[in-house]
């Protein structure tokens, strides 16, 4: 098997990640549930990836980072949680639905007005664009840090400060971006930044969360265990906890820990470079091939995300062919991005979507590229 | 009450035992935060149950020597590491305290 879906969950990981997750399944008690040894090593596990975590975002309080099971759940407790009744909304058609629906579900109910900035057929952004959107009731702008259908980068920084200058927040989708591209949340103002751990973060599924920038207060919409204030009716008001409610997936964070332990020993920017030479050697292989469409570039930097299309075929065809036929695991169809697909004209036929990592090789990107020499030789 | 005094009272009102100093918290990623702090400055820090008398809004406390106590307050002031309050009492273990079988 050659695995090019990265950018739905990072299959290959460091083998310290699975080693993580065994000892603590064998040896972790419920975090901040006791002070018996198997609870104490589960919470200073769960620390200590607060740290990294924070850390990795440029942001030097561990406690305003809250845990959560994934990037969705994470948006979710941001959006919802800042959101007051009359307020307006930001955000762009490179939205993935985790961002897209909580915004839809309060417009619906509603709650919220939201205003969609377009993407241009190459992937890119207009920030005058972005900037005449906001409004005097603007609350925030939701924004995804790279499109998870064409790896585009935007700009976060230029879209904190025009947000700040509305007087709303930022809140980044930062799944397809953590370990990847450098985030710093305290050089560019970033307000919320949410992010998943099963992707570049290398991290168990079930692990993700938010980090906060402090002086925000977002309300909880779930509350229940914390393991402190027990006899108060009312969940705590301080982070990390105001945020998190039940048993943390401490096995999960573990994992996490040795994920995040891996990119900051090695360095995102090493690891970003190996990905995007990959991607690179991939697109130059596959541009000349005739009857092959290549989507987006207009991003400020790029994941390690190339997407394709043969001809007009339909997309969901040639994943299989690359599957059945050659071992070769991609994801087709709409991805998530119904904005995005509408913005590149691919909503009807969808798109096949190669994202490397890097752990790929060399090797195995020629080999994709052989393949879809022979589909596109196939098809036509 | 300075902590130095609320120190010497707890001797004086106890004598002949040895007197530990519980850091309370509201949180116990704060007890988290100057837990690993007072280790990487030397300090004998251990997390601790919080004991009745010295109840906290959560459950974990950090014992130290109440001859570190000053400088663990003050890594906790440095650090911005918020604790709800720095607690001397009587040492709570004994070995020949009533064993329930």
């Amino acid at each position: 098997m050659i695995y090019f879906d990265n950018a739905a969950t990072t299959c290959m990981k460091p083998p310290e990640v699975a080693v993580a997750v065994a000892r603590a399944i064998d040896s972790f008690g419920g975090v901040g549930r006791g002070v018996h040894e198997a609870s104490l090593d589960a919470g200073m596990t769960v620390f200590s990836a607060r740290q990294r975590i924070a850390n990795l975002f440029g942001y030097p309080n561990p406690k305003q980072l809250s845990f959560a099971y994934n990037a969705t759940e994470a948006l979710n407790i941001a959006i919802c949680g800042l959101l007051e009744p009359g307020d307006h909304t930001v955000t762009t058609a490179a939205s993935h639905n985790s961002v897209l629906r909580p915004l839809f579900r309060a417009q619906d109910s509603g709650l919220a007005e939201v205003t969609i900035v377009p993407i241009g057929p190459d992937g890119s952004i207009d920030y005058d664009e972005f900037e005449a959107a906001f409004r005097p009731n603007t609350r925030l702008a939701a924004v995804t840090h790279a499109s998870n259908l064409t790896g585009d980068v935007y700009d976060i920084a230029r879209m904190a400060e025009i947000a700040h200058a509305h007087g709303a927040f930022l809140v980044v989708d930062a799944a397809q971006t953590a370990g990847i591209v450098d985030i710093d949340m305290t050089s560019d103002n970033l307000d919320v930044v949410c992010f998943t751990g099963h992707k570049s973060l290398y991290g168990p599924q079930g692990t993700g969360g938010l980090c906060v920038r402090e002086g925000i207060d977002i309300k909880p919409f779930k509350v229940g265990g914390s393991g402190t204030h027990s006899y108060d009716r009312e969940h705590p008001s301080f982070m990390p906890e105001r945020l998190e409610a039940g048993t943390l997936n401490a096995h999960g964070v573990a994992g996490l820990l040795a994920g995040v332990t891996y990119i900051t020993d090695k360095g995102v920017d090493v690891i970003r470079a190996e990905t995007q030479a990959l991607a690179s050697r991939f697109e130059n292989g596959v541009r000349e091939i005739g009857n092959v469409k290549l989507y987006g570039g207009g991003g400020m930097d790029r994941t390690g995300i190339i997407t394709l299309n043969i001809g007009d075929f339909d997309s969901a065809l040639v994943a299989d062919l690359l599957n059945a036929e050659f071992g070769i695991c991609t994801r087709a169809g709409a991805h998530c991005a119904p904005l995005m697909h509408e913005a590149l004209g691919t909503d009807q036929q969808g798109a096949v979507r190669f994202s490397f990592s890097h752990f790929n090789t060399e090797e195995q990107v020629d080999a994709g590229i052989a393949a879809i020499t022979e589909i596109a030789k196939e098809l036509s | 009450m300075d902590l130095g005094e609320r120190i010497e009272q707890a001797r004086q009102e106890n004598p002949g035992v040895r007197i530990d100093c519980y850091v309370l918290f509201e949180s116990h990623t704060d007890a988290m935060q100057l837990y690993e702090l007072s280790r990487a400055a030397g300090l004998g820090a251990r997390i601790s149950t919080t004991p009745r008398q010295a109840r906290s809004s959560c459950g974990v406390a950090l014992l130290v020597s109440c001859d570190e106590a000053k400088a663990v307050e003050t890594i906790a002031l440095d650090s911005n590491t918020p604790f709800e309050n720095i607690v001397p009492l009587p040492n709570q273990i004994t070995p020949h305290r009533d064993v329930y079988c």
